[in-house]
């Protein structure tokens, strides 16, 4: 089996650990957020603060700050749904939802590989039950394959013959990057079809 | 008209007494107490009209928390604040509202003025 027990025991704590984690952050940036805030009540309320001739360069600075907070508090947030991704091998999720949040903690690496990505979510995709990991899991796969620069890669989501894909495509270039010779490593996973320069992730749905 | 009372009760003290702070600049009057162990003795003494209380404390379960709140003090309402588990459909039914850290003063400030209200009997 491409998912084993173990493997799911292993992912269900690494899961654990990360939405542990994350929730302490949100922790961290809430006394962050209040300290800040705090501050910058004093120059609202304080007439004798607000007079200091630094009063403009601290709401700057406060400003700042409250923009990393939310920053922070984005990422953390799915980088918590990451991590209960993790909790169950079987779930109820929605793919667009799934998708896109894994997409949002790879950011750094397409932009590493300064790929440019778009995306195409599918309106009204039902509801699916699958797992939701392994699904974040091929997605990541997908464009990990991707080793050209400058890339110009389409997500797309759709609903074909009773299934949910996931098509991972560098068509709109003037030499579309041939995956077909990439197909050994996604051998255990039988969800993935390729057919030049398309990657399908195929989702059925598991519930009863 | 006597500013509302509030409580908070939240272990992590840097923000609790920070907020405390940002609340009463504001016209509340704002109390924090910062272990679940004291939190049924300052409702009983400060009375507040609200209560903002983390979902997550130490030694604390917050279903048992909000009934034995609820038995105290019946009129109190309480906005569960949370780091990321929203609450479940039980405690959801039982507090006025919810709110995720960390947290937007203005929109902290609607949902209390809300529950005021609906202490008040206006909503």
């Amino acid at each position: 089996m491409f998912w084993e027990t173990g493997i799911q025991r292993h992912l269900a704590f690494i899961g654990k650990v990360i939405s542990l984690y994350t929730h302490e952050q949100k922790n961290h940036l809430a006394i962050i957020n209040e300290s800040a805030g705090l501050l910058g009540d004093m120059l609202e309320f304080s007439e004798e603060i607000k007079e200091l001739p630094q009063a403009r360069q601290l709401l700057d600075i406060i400003k700042s700050i409250d923009a990393q907070i939310k920053r922070s508090s984005e990422m953390a947030k799915y980088l918590n749904a990451f991590g209960h991704r993790m909790d169950s091998p079987i779930a109820s999720f929605n793919v667009n939802d799934c998708v896109h949040e894994v997409l949002v903690l790879l950011n750094r690496l397409i932009a590493q590989k300064r790929i440019t990505l778009k995306t195409d979510y599918a309106a009204g995709l039902p509801q699916i039950t699958s797992n939701p990991s392994r699904l974040q899991l091929l997605v990541f796969m997908a464009l990990a394959t991707v080793t050209r620069e400058n890339t110009y890669i389409l997500v797309k989501t759709f609903n074909a013959n009773d299934s949910t894909i996931i098509r991972i495509t560098t068509e709109g270039l003037d030499a579309p990057i041939d995956f077909t010779e990439q197909s050994d490593y996604f051998k255990p996973a039988r969800a993935v079809t390729i057919n030049g320069s398309e990657i399908d992730i195929i989702i059925n749905d598991e519930g009863g | 008209m006597p500013p509302p009372k509030l409580l908070i009760i939240d272990d992590e003290e840097d923000y609790a007494s920070a907020l405390t702070e940002r609340l009463n600049l504001r016209n509340f009057e704002a109390a924090a107490v910062y272990e679940a162990k004291d939190a049924l003795a300052a409702v009983e003494i400060n009375h507040p009209d609200v209560i903002l209380l983390d979902l997550c404390m130490p030694g604390m379960e917050a279903k048992g928390m909000i009934k034995a709140i609820k038995t105290i003090a019946p009129q109190v309402e309480i906005i569960i604040v949370s780091g990321h588990a929203l609450p479940t459909a039980e405690i959801k039914q039982t507090a006025f509202d919810y709110i995720v850290k960390p947290i937007e003063i203005k929109e902290l400030i609607e949902k209390i003025n809300m529950a005021i209200l609906k202490k008040q009997g206006a909503l």
